[in-house]
This record gives structure tokens, sequence and C-alpha cells, in this order.
């Protein structure tokens, strides 16, 4: 199983989410894949402050963020979490994972 | 052909949602997908004609753009009723339909991505 969260609120709300949390933590327990897409205010929550992305990039999942949305928000790439991945044909990546490899998508 | 439907129930203008959706449907489009866009809630005011904004990407104009090249879109007939659009109020392309499209859409394996709350 390979889960796709598309992730697009600001890291103040996404705390209230933890049943994203939840949810990828037992994807990863049972041997699946979990890939975490930031776009839009989310991709404030890829920095290094921020528990709930920090929670599940130690839990092994994969974290994309928008390069576009970013750099409108003045966020530079060395404040990021290590491990999160810096996209710049970041919708491109993210269709071709929805449709082509993952099984069920989430939308935060 | 695989499909991904894109579900969006945020207007154009006061999030990125909007913006974003078109970006899926684009990016989906140009990787030889069907793609369907179903607009529910306020994103019903999406394929509005006539839209002017004054200082943001024209969302009417890339929508229609998408159409051409194949986009698939789908209104709700409640939602758009409740707003005042019928299919005239509409660029061309734009199909309003019940709610039971979107399990339609979604029959044989198609991915969904929902945009709004």
């Amino acid at each position: 199983m390979r889960l796709l969260i598309l992730a697009t609120k600001p890291p103040s709300r996404l705390g209230e989410l933890t049943w994203v949390l939840e949810l990828a933590t037992e994807v990863k327990r049972s041997g699946g894949e979990v890939a975490l897409y930031l776009a839009s205010d989310a991709v404030l929550a890829a920095r290094r402050q921020c528990r709930t992305v920090k929670m599940l990039a130690s839990a092994g999942c994969e974290v994309y963020v928008c390069r576009k949305d970013l750099e409108a928000r003045g966020v530079k790439e060395s404040s990021l979490l290590d491990g999160v991945r810096v996209l710049e044909d970041f919708y491109l990546q993210l269709v071709e994972d929805a449709v082509e490899r993952c099984s069920h998508v989430v939308s935060v | 052909m695989k499909r991904l439907v894109v579900y969006l129930a945020a207007p154009p203008y006061t999030s990125q949602l909007a913006e974003i959706a078109l970006d899926i449907c684009e990016k989906a489009l140009d990787k030889g997908y069907d793609v369907c866009l179903f607009l529910y809630m306020d994103g019903v005011h999406l394929p509005k004609r006539g839209q002017r904004p004054l200082c943001l990407p024209n969302a009417e104009r890339r929508l229609s753009t998408l159409i051409a090249r194949g986009l698939r879109v789908f209104s709700c007939a409640r939602c758009a009723g409740a707003r005042g659009y019928g299919s005239s109020g509409y660029v061309h392309g734009v199909e309003v339909s019940s709610i039971y499209k979107l399990p339609e859409l979604l029959k044989s394996g198609a991915k969904l991505i929902a945009l709004g709350e």
C-alpha cells in the first residue's frame, strides 16, 4: 500500500489533523509507504520547528515540497527538515505518483 | 486510459486551491490521462463567464484552455443553481450535473484528489 497525502493548510491547522499522523504511522507500521506533498501554506510545515511533519519524516515518510510556494513565502531551503525534497515540477510528480503508484490519496 | 478526478469545493481568487486544482489538471493532461474536474459548493464559481481579475491570473481563461485540451468539467447542479448559475452563465464545455456523477466518474479505479472543505 502506498498512501499519498496532499497538504495545503498552514501548520497551525495541520496540528489539528492528528488523524493524518495516526493514519500515516499505521501505514508505515504495516509495511506500506507514505508520501507527503506540501503545497500552498502547508510548505511552512516543512521547516525544522514543525512537529507534525518532523514526526512523519522520522517515521520514514517521504516529504516533498513545492518550490514555487516555498519561494513565494520567502522560506529558505536551508531552514527545512533533513530529508525534505524540494520539487521544481511538484504537480507533475504528484499526479504521476497519485495515478501510477498510490493506492490511496488523502487531502488535508 | 487512466483517469484522474479532481474535486474542487473552493472558489477562485480566495485561496490557492482553485489554482492548485488547475495545476493538477494541466499536469495530468500533459501525462495523457483522462482528467475530470468536479466542482462542488463554492467551486462552481470557477467556470463563470466574463471574469476580469485585475492582478491575479485569469481562472476562466486558464480553465477554457484546459477544456480545449480535453479536460472534462462537471458542476453540481444544486450548488450552481443556488448561486444563480446555469449552463448559460458558464464557459463553453462545462456540464451541469448531479452529485451522482462523481461516484460514476470514480468507477473502474480512477484516482481522486479532493481540494476544499
